[in-house]
């Protein structure tokens, strides 16, 4: 019963997904056009075609996984509940024989899957710009005698030197952290849109609660590696979220 | 049809009370509609069908009481439970993004029971395009896609909150042949309300007038005839009724002619009626469905008014 009901979550939230995939793809044609265009203006850095290809996976990576999933993935929750209540639809899936916790979990699948498909590809081109760079790097380092500039240090471009600096970033940074941020996004988003009819709140507190867990944590003498302590901390509020918002939700009644 | 006296219980109602803040929506209903029973719940707007209704489907918990649907608690609906029921609401609120063949595909595969041949059959029937959006179907046919949708999967309780209430006639009279012709002679129990007293008549075995969330007038519907009649009376001139019984559910005096409702009715209660009054003349008029509704419903109204005054 259960896979009939994501299949229908799938559907409902088609234009999202596809808005999703739609904004993915415009991150990395954005990144390109970019580079393409500092290219073509003369920066030197990016007239080298692997460097180019590795600022082009790195910013498309970079505004992916700081932009675009996190606003996805408040957005998708909010709507999985939020759609079915203000069409009233969610009345007539109220008479059908599934229960309200299979109801439930369908849309919380749909949503996991969904965000950590696009998140999983963002990371999977984040790690191979950070190949790249390395391959560079290790190239740099091998012709010191060609007198190339130094990869980061001499872009005049402050785009490239993000994407390259994010490109090169991958081993520094703790990747729970991002799966923590989400989690906590997605659980924020689902606890308010139990007891909403709009998407729009939702979505708001979706993307304020890893924001909001940062800005607590700030001011906290933390006894060990911060990150880790976000990370714990937002995985702990994603699943008090994912909890009460399931439990809310089973007990509430449609009409 | 089949009325069944020994057939089990498959709803069963026991002080059943809903209230909305201050408002009662229903008021400790008592309620047996046994198996292959037509049950015809009839009632003013806002009389508290829909709340009843809402109840039986496990869609709203009641504040006290017990419901109970083939023996089993109608507030716990388990999925098992909800494959037994069909319901048609008043209000249609499907997925209105699906076409009529993908809802088709959605509902059917949330019921073991699901009868293909028994759903082209119907869509043949209604004429229902397969391709079109739910969006763009019309009330009618809405409703009809509706009643696929809970006829399909072979329900062995059949539940309608005013199916017709917005139709055309003719769109109403294949809704209930459709429902007469699908479920009835299959001996299934169907629970339907309505204020079409036709609709009621020509389905029902047995009927319950259901007024400010209380029965108060149920049975078959030749037993309703035959303990509701309505006798009218012709007094001595310039008198009024001397004797009014305690079983008078509506009256109304003309001049000389008083008009009296009696429920229970017996033909007692007519001669002591024409003899304690002094009547002229006098004579018992059997009433339609839709008369009995009315004087009851009109004798509760004043009844109600004079409490208050």
């Amino acid at each position: 019963m259960i896979w009939v009901l994501i299949r229908k979550d799938l559907r409902l939230l088609r234009i999202y997904i596809r808005s999703f995939i739609a904004a993915i793809f415009i991150c990395f044609a954005v990144s390109a056009v970019w580079n393409l265009v500092l290219a073509w203006a003369g920066n030197e850095l990016v007239e080298d075609t692997r460097t180019l290809f590795t600022s082009i996976l790195a910013g498309g990576s970079m505004f992916g996984i700081l932009l675009v999933v996190p606003i996805f993935s408040s957005l998708l929750p909010a709507c999985a509940l939020t759609l079915e209540r203000s069409d009233r639809s969610s009345q007539f899936l109220a008479c059908l024989p599934p229960t309200r916790l299979q109801i439930y979990l369908s849309k919380l699948i749909v949503i996991a899957v969904v965000v950590f498909f696009f998140f999983s590809v963002c990371l999977l081109t984040w790690f191979l710009a950070h190949q790249l760079f390395h391959e560079i790097a290790l190239d740099e380092v091998r012709s010191r005698s060609v007198q190339k500039p130094h990869l980061l240090l001499a872009s005049p471009s402050l785009f490239i030197l993000f994407t390259l600096a994010f490109a090169k970033s991958w081993d520094d940074l703790s990747h729970f952290v991002f799966i923590a941020c989400i989690a906590s996004t997605i659980g924020g988003s689902l606890l308010a849109s139990v007891w909403s009819k709009s998407n729009a709140v939702p979505t708001l507190c979706g993307v304020l609660t890893p924001i909001a867990i940062g800005f607590a944590l700030v001011n906290v003498e933390l006894p060990e590696d911060p990150r880790n302590v976000f990370s714990l901390v937002a995985s702990g509020v994603s699943l008090f979220c994912i909890v009460v918002s399931g439990c809310a939700y089973v007990f509430q009644r449609e009409f | 049809m089949i009325m069944t006296t020994d057939a089990p219980s498959v709803i069963e109602l026991d002080g059943v009370t809903k209230r909305y803040g201050g408002k009662i929506a229903c008021d400790a209903v008592d309620l047996t509609v046994r198996q292959g029973t037509t049950f015809g719940l009839l009632g003013p707007n806002g009389a508290g069908k829909s709340s009843l209704i809402r109840m039986l489907m496990g869609l709203s918990p009641a504040n006290s009481g017990q419901i109970r649907l083939f023996g089993e608690n109608a507030s716990k609906h388990s999925t098992a439970l909800r494959q037994r029921i069909g319901y048609v609401p008043e209000v249609h609120c499907m997925y209105r993004w699906m076409t009529v063949g993908e809802i088709l595909g959605f509902v059917s595969k949330l019921y073991p029971r699901w009868d293909d041949d028994l759903a082209s059959q119907m869509l043949s029937t209604f004429e229902l395009p397969l391709t079109k959006k739910v969006s763009s179907l019309s009330k009618g046919m809405t409703t009809k896609l509706s009643l696929i949708l809970a006829l399909a999967h072979s329900p062995d309780l059949l539940i309608l909150d005013e199916p017709t209430s917005g139709l055309d006639p003719i769109f109403r009279e294949e809704f209930l042949e459709s429902v007469l012709q699908c479920h009835l002679c299959k001996g299934r129990t169907v629970f339907f309300s309505s204020h079409h007293f036709d609709d009621v008549e020509r389905v029902a075995d047995e009927v319950g007038i259901f007024v400010d969330g209380r029965f108060i007038a149920r049975g078959s519907i030749d037993d309703l005839r035959s303990n509701i009649k309505r006798v009218q009376i012709v007094l001595p001139d310039g008198k009024l009724p001397a004797y009014i019984p305690e079983q008078a559910v509506f009256q109304r005096l003309s001049r000389r002619d008083w008009t009296v409702t009696i429920s229970p009715f017996s033909e007692e209660l007519f001669e002591q009626l024409m003899s304690e009054n002094h009547a002229i003349g006098g004579n018992v008029v059997d009433l339609s469905l839709e008369d009995i509704f009315k004087d009851v419903i009109r004798g509760r109204k004043r009844q109600l008014e004079e409490i208050e005054s």
